[in-house]
């Protein structure tokens, strides 16, 4: 006969107070489960944003010109770094000014190279350009190029570079190079904890947003492998310098390493930080180096 | 009422479900976004590795085949006679550089055959598939395109240039000069749907001077034993050479000669003394029975040219040829190791009844075999003697080079360091090293050694140099003589001691280096087997064994040498039974090519060659760009 008549509200009460501790007690993991999860996510998701932001800093950083750091357009730091790219031909030839001491290079506004490029080629890759100049002591100048000519006639290999805005400030020496270059500094804002890249006279770009902070340091090396960390580069006339001395010891600036952190909130409103460190090796060779850019005059 | 009761349990039961299911389905989704993500991230960063290792691959590259494709370049197109390799156009006398638009004309001549070059054996060959996944590959451009592609937007390459080096004083300066061509190299790394790229821009930077003839196993300026139109030097199944082979004139094969190195000649017709002194009209080679092929119609091709007539197969194993070498002219004077013996040598007025070399103790004792093939003890001292008429002069030095002299009875600092030449003003009558033991002993194994493993030293005459004993390394590179086997192939000499110093070379500018044999005096002539580790020259004559057709039917053995030789005429060694192959007269010749000489160790003060190679290269990175999105 129960059978015929279904359950008993008593039946029904008992199988609805079992289903629902059931219930709370799945409800309950799933929830757990989706803490767990949405925590995991966003430490994923945290480190993920700071190994992409580490690994174009780095990147970008490694491309550096001959391992140089410059102040421009942000002094180098402990939140802020410039350097520069290659942006175009590398390694033009500078030829003397005169057969004497070359007294007249210094503080021109023109500068000749030798090159196996047609007027309309140096031309394009040269005027209206930021160009480096760099010598063999490793001093170099940031010139803007303005107009180009060729001397010696239609086949010659000699042209003259023309920078009338700011003049010549470093020496010739025998292996004096221009390359075509642009600036790229890339700076922290504590305040809206965005990264800003700038590149050129542009305007700054937002590299990544919501970071918690950004600290560079600055390894310079004794001879002997002695590190130094600092919070900026050393100066020399205002410029940071490559090579330069901490105590009267010569010291080489050999790498820049970053931490950059970032906080992420859970599903719960917990906020969880994390932070990525990485190191970039300043690359240079023997003969080529930018121990400092100084500013033209 | 029972209906709508079992309703209600059923309704829970799928309001249950769903929502496990809703949960379950929106997890999975997550987790494979998260997987896709991270699969992404992974690749993107592997190929940006893949990438980098490809211009890690580009790198050695550089340091590898393409140095040797320019080095084949600059042998042809630097100046022998300027005071510059490149840039020699509007240079003043006095400039302390060469003229540097000059020099840019003069490298992108270079850049554009290098480029060819290059791409040539490097477009269809330079991917590679590393075992973590993905592939890789490179472009070097050092002119515009490269492997059909232009450069790179917003790259561009200047022109070459002089960077550091002092101009030559004459066509036998040794001077170095470095130059240097801009260059750029795009690495891209791919795998699967993704890719990325980095672009390096530097200048390959390379030294070029004037390597020693000591890199030569044999080189000849007449391939031909005479100025005789008929006589014909060929070479045959007997040949060996395991080093580099060079003739201004032409070679000529018979059956299956083999070489180990590289083979070059100039293609000469008429080789004269500085320079072709005619056409290069014999670029190709002369095969047994059917005569003279130029190298653009050898069959099957001109790298391994084979002719079957009825006298057999003629085909030369060749490991690397060049029909088109440059002609490569022997030095015109020996003035450089005649001041080099005044400036830090032992220079001797007139002909030397003896030279004597020995390695040996500070009492003056030879070494003795220590029965593993080495001698004992080990030699504190090179001692020379040098014996004019009746007078000998010794000489010893030690490690520190100090040169001393041994003065009534006493050895006296001289108090200079001896800078290894000996110069002769005349004739050697014999040279020689320290007497087997026992003296009439036939095995070389019994000759103590004549150089102290510190000992590098050359001996340079005006006139003939006759050798008439064993002149060993205390510490030879090699051991053996490349072998023919039973089935036609060559076991190489072993050559592996190439971080030995001591070091041998035999010069003489108008005279023959000569191996004693058939003279009256038993003191002029080498004992069997002699056995002579050095590099001999002779700018006008001939490296031969004297009288090699004389006293027949007492054949001597081999000449067993281990260096090179390097003559105006290929000179003979002795005479053979042509039916049945058996030695008649004179020596056999068993050559080891001393694989030191083509890594830059030289006998002092060594003639060098009067155009350039490359001596060294070093790759520069302004700096580079690496796909960052």
């Amino acid at each position: 006969m129960r059978r015929d008549n279904g359950l008993t509200l008593l039946e029904i009460l008992i199988a609805l107070v079992v289903f629902g501790v059931v219930a709370a007690v799945a409800t309950s993991g799933v929830a757990n489960v989706l803490r767990l999860q949405a925590t995991n996510e966003a430490v994923t998701s945290a480190q993920a944003k700071l190994r992409r932001v580490t690994e174009v800093f780095t990147q970008e950083l490694r491309s550096a010109v001959l391992g140089g750091v410059t102040n421009a357009p942000y002094a180098s730091g402990p939140n802020q770094i410039s350097f520069l790219l290659l942006d175009g031909g590398a390694g033009y030839q500078v030829l003397p000014h005169d057969s004497g001491n070359n007294d007249s290079f210094k503080n021109a506004t023109n500068v000749d190279i030798a090159t196996s490029g047609s007027l309309s080629e140096v031309r394009a890759d040269l005027v209206d350009s930021d160009v480096l100049m760099v010598n063999d002591n490793g001093d170099a100048v940031i010139l803007t190029i303005t107009g180009v000519s060729q001397t010696g006639g239609p086949n010659s290999r000699k042209f003259n570079l023309t920078h009338p805005a700011c003049a010549n400030t470093i020496d010739f020496t025998r292996n004096t190079l221009i390359m075509s270059v642009k600036t790229l500094g890339i700076s922290y804002d504590p305040v809206t904890g965005d990264l800003f890249q700038q590149v050129g006279g542009e305007d700054p770009e937002v590299l990544a947003f919501g970071l918690d902070g950004l600290d560079l340091e600055y390894v310079y090396q004794e001879a002997d492998g002695t590190p130094h960390v600092l919070a900026s580069p050393l100066l020399e006339n205002g410029s940071p310098s490559r090579e330069s001395q901490i105590g009267g010891t010569p010291v080489t600036l050999a790498r820049v390493q970053m931490t950059v952190a970032s906080s992420e909130r859970t599903f719960g409103g917990r906020e969880l930080s994390r932070s990525y460190t990485g190191q970039v090796e300043m690359s240079s060779n023997p003969s080529f180096r930018i121990n400092r850019v100084v500013a033209c005059g | 009422m029972a209906r709508r009761n079992q309703g209600i349990a059923m309704l829970y039961a799928l309001l249950l479900m769903v929502v496990v299911v809703g949960v379950g389905a929106l997890m999975f989704a997550r987790t494979v976004a998260e997987i896709q993500h991270s699969g992404d991230d992974a690749a993107i960063v592997q190929t940006l590795l893949v990438a980098r290792g490809a211009a890690n691959l580009g790198g050695q590259v550089l340091q590898g085949a393409v140095r040797q494709e320019l080095h084949e370049i600059v042998e042809t197109r630097s100046s022998t006679t300027g005071r510059w390799s490149f840039g020699n156009t509007g240079s003043s006398a006095s400039s302390p550089v060469p003229n540097a638009t000059s020099v840019v004309n003069d490298l992108n001549g270079v850049a554009q055959v290098l480029q060819a070059s290059i791409d040539s054996i490097l477009c269809s060959s330079t991917d590679f598939s590393p075992s973590t996944g993905g592939s890789g590959r490179f472009v070097v451009y050092f002119t515009g395109t490269a492997c059909g592609a232009p450069l790179p937007s917003g790259v561009s390459l200047p022109g070459g240039r002089f960077v550091e080096g002092n101009p030559r004083g004459g066509a036998s300066s040794a001077a170095e000069q470095t130059y240097a061509i801009p260059f750029v190299m795009v690495a891209e790394g791919s795998l699967g749907q993704y890719r990325r790229n980095v672009v390096i821009q530097g200048e390959y930077r390379f030294t070029v001077g004037r390597g020693s003839f000591a890199k030569y196993a044999l080189f000849t300026n007449v391939h031909r034993m005479n100025a005789n139109q008929n006589s014909e030097v060929w070479f045959t199944e007997d040949t060996l050479f395991d080093g580099p082979v060079h003739t201004n004139n032409f070679f000529r094969f018979f059956r299956n000669p083999w070489f180990g190195g590289k083979v070059t000649s100039a293609g000469c017709g008429d080789p004269g003394d500085t320079d072709c002194d005619g056409s290069f009209n014999r670029r190709g080679a002369e095969f047994f029975g059917e005569g003279f092929v130029r190298w653009q119609d050898m069959r099957p091709d001109s790298d391994n040219p084979s002719y079957t007539n009825g006298s057999g197969t003629h085909a030369p194993s060749l490991a690397e040829v060049d029909w088109e070498a440059a002609f490569v002219a022997l030095p015109e004077n020996n003035q450089d190791q005649e001041q080099a013996a005044r400036d830090g040598g032992i220079r001797v007025n007139g002909d030397v009844s003896q030279l004597r070399l020995y390695a040996a103790d500070a009492a003056g004792n030879p070494l003795v075999p220590d029965g593993n093939g080495g001698f004992t003890p080990t030699a504190t001292y090179q001692y020379i003697e040098v014996l004019r008429g009746s007078t000998t002069t010794r000489y010893r030095y030690g490690p520190d080079l100090i040169l001393h002299q041994l003065q009534s009875g006493q050895w006296v600092s001289l108090n200079r360091q001896f800078n290894g030449v000996i110069y002769v003003d005349g004739d050697i009558e014999r040279l020689t090293g320290p007497a087997r033991s026992p003296s009439n002993s036939s095995d070389p194994r019994r000759a103590p050694p004549a150089l102290a493993r510190f000992a590098q030293i050359t001996i340079a005459a005006d006139d003939d140099i006759r050798i008439t004993g064993d002149l060993k390394y205390e510490d030879p590179p090699c051991s053996g003589v490349p072998t023919r086997n039973a089935d036609g192939t060559v076991t190489p000499a072993t050559c592996d001691n190439l971080d030995a110093v001591n070091v041998l070379g035999i010069y003489t500018q108008d005279g023959d280096v000569l191996i004693g044999h058939n003279n009256s005096q038993s003191s002029y002539n080498a004992p069997r087997n002699v056995t002579i580790h050095g590099v001999l020259m002779t700018s006008s004559g001939r490296v031969e064994v004297e009288d090699y057709d004389q006293d027949r039917n007492d054949p001597k053995g081999a000449v067993n040498l281990m260096g090179g030789i390097i003559e105006y005429y290929y000179g003979a060694f002795g005479t053979f039974n042509s039916a049945t192959g058996n030695q008649v007269s004179g020596y056999d010749r068993k050559f080891t090519y001393d694989q030191r000489m083509s890594m830059g160790i030289e006998p002092p003060f060594f003639p060098t060659v009067t155009h350039d190679g490359v001596k060294d290269v070093i790759v520069f990175s302004y700096g580079q760009r690496e796909q960052v999105y």
